[in-house]
C-alpha cells in the first residue's frame, strides 16, 4: 500500500498541474457579470403604449401611415389658410362644376311617349 | 524588531467586499473577483469531474453566474465567498456526475500513458502522469470523500473551512479525508514503479 509520503507526491503533482482557466472562460465569466448587472444600472425603458394605441397602430400600420396622414392634413390646411382665393376660383369656375345628378326630365319624357 | 504602525496599510480588498462593489456598479470588481476565484473553482471542478477540462469550465462559469446573480443580496461577513462557491461547484459537479453515470465508468487501466513512461521521461511529464493517475483514483472514491480530499490536499483548505463548505462537523471532515486517503493509497499502490517515484522522488514533491 502507498504510504502518506507517496500520496503527498501525487497531491503535489496535482497542485503543480492545476488546470488554469482559459482566456475564453475568463471572458465569458466577465461578460456574464456585466449582463447580470445590466438591468439594475440601465435607465428604465419607456412605458408601454396604451392598449388602444397599440391596436390603432396595428390596424393602420406603424408610424409611416400616420406621418402621411398628418402631412396631407397640414398641406390642406396651409393651402386653405394661405391661398383662399385659389380655392374660391376653383369652386366658382364653370369648368370645375360637374353635374353628378343630371336631370331625369328627358328620360321620363321618352318613357311617357 | 520594529513595532507595527498603528494604522497598517490596507491589504487586498476581501472577496465579499469586492462582491458588494460589483453589485454597486464597480466595473473592475467583477474582473478582480473572477481573477481570484475562477482558477480555484476550475481546478476544483476538474478534480471532482475526473479531469474533464471543458466540463469543469462550464461548471465554473455556471457557479460564477450564480454568484453574480445573488451579489445584490449578499450579506457581508456572513459567509466566505470562496466557501459558498466551492459548495455550489460541488453541487453542480454532483449533478453532472449523476447524469454521467449512464456512461461507462473510467477505470485505473485508462490512466493515460502511465504504463510506459520510458527511461528519459521529463519530471514535468512524471508530474502530469501522477496527477492523471490521481484523478482516476479520485473519481473512484465516494463523492464526499473525494470532495474532502481535494479540498484538503489539493486546494489547501483547512479542516474548519472544509467543514463550512461541506456543511458538516470538523470530525466528519477528518474521517472523510482519512478514509479517502486510505482508499487512494490502496488504488495507487500498484503504480509505484510505473510512476517513477521509487528511489528519487525529491524532484517535484
Amino acid at each position: 500500500m502507498t504510504d502518506d509520503n507517496d500520496l503527498d507526491l501525487f497531491f503535489a503533482a496535482a497542485r503543480a498541474t492545476r488546470p488554469a482557466p482559459t482566456d475564453a472562460l475568463m471572458a465569458r465569466v466577465v461578460a456574464d457579470a456585466e449582463a447580470a448587472r445590466a438591468p439594475r444600472g440601465r435607465v428604465p425603458s419607456a412605458p408601454a403604449a396604451p392598449r388602444w394605441r397599440a391596436r390603432l397602430a396595428t390596424f393602420f400600420g406603424t408610424g409611416g401611415a400616420f406621418a402621411g396622414l398628418a402631412a396631407a392634413s397640414v398641406a390642406g390646411f396651409w393651402i386653405g389658410a394661405v391661398q383662399p382665393d385659389l380655392l374660391g376660383s376653383v369652386w366658382q369656375s364653370e369648368a370645375a362644376s360637374v353635374d353628378l345628378f343630371p336631370s331625369l326630365d328627358g328620360l321620363l319624357a321618352d318613357v311617357s311617349e | 524588531m520594529t513595532l507595527a504602525p498603528p494604522f497598517t496599510p490596507a491589504g487586498p480588498v476581501p472577496d465579499d467586499a469586492l462582491l458588494v462593489l460589483y453589485a454597486n456598479g464597480d466595473p473592475g470588481a467583477a474582473r478582480e473577483l473572477a481573477g481570484r476565484l475562477v482558477p480555484r473553482i476550475t481546478g476544483y471542478a476538474a478534480r471532482l469531474l475526473g479531469g474533464d477540462r471543458a466540463e469543469a469550465e462550464d461548471v465554473a462559469q455556471e457557479a460564477m453566474l450564480r454568484l453574480w446573480r445573488m451579489a445584490p443580496d449578499w450579506r457581508q461577513g456572513e459567509a466566505q465567498v470562496a466557501t459558498w462557491l466551492y459548495r455550489v461547484v460541488a453541487n453542480l459537479c454532483t449533478d453532472r456526475l449523476r447524469r454521467r453515470a449512464r456512461r461507462p465508468a473510467v477505470t485505473l487501466d485508462e490512466a493515460p500513458e502511465v504504463a510506459d513512461p520510458g527511461p528519459a521521461v521529463l519530471a514535468g511529464m512524471i508530474a502530469a502522469e501522477r496527477a492523471a493517475a490521481l484523478e482516476v483514483a479520485l473519481l473512484a472514491l465516494p463523492e464526499r470523500q473525494r470532495q474532502a480530499v481535494v479540498l484538503r490536499h489539493i486546494e489547501g483548505l483547512t479542516n474548519p473551512e472544509i467543514a463550512a463548505v461541506m456543511a458538516v462537523g470538523i470530525e466528519a471532515v477528518e474521517s472523510l479525508t482519512a478514509r479517502g486517503k486510505r482508499a487512494l493509497a490502496a488504488a495507487l499502490a500498484g503504480q509505484r514503479a510505473t510512476l517513477g517515484y521509487d528511489g528519487d522522488d525529491g524532484d517535484d514533491g
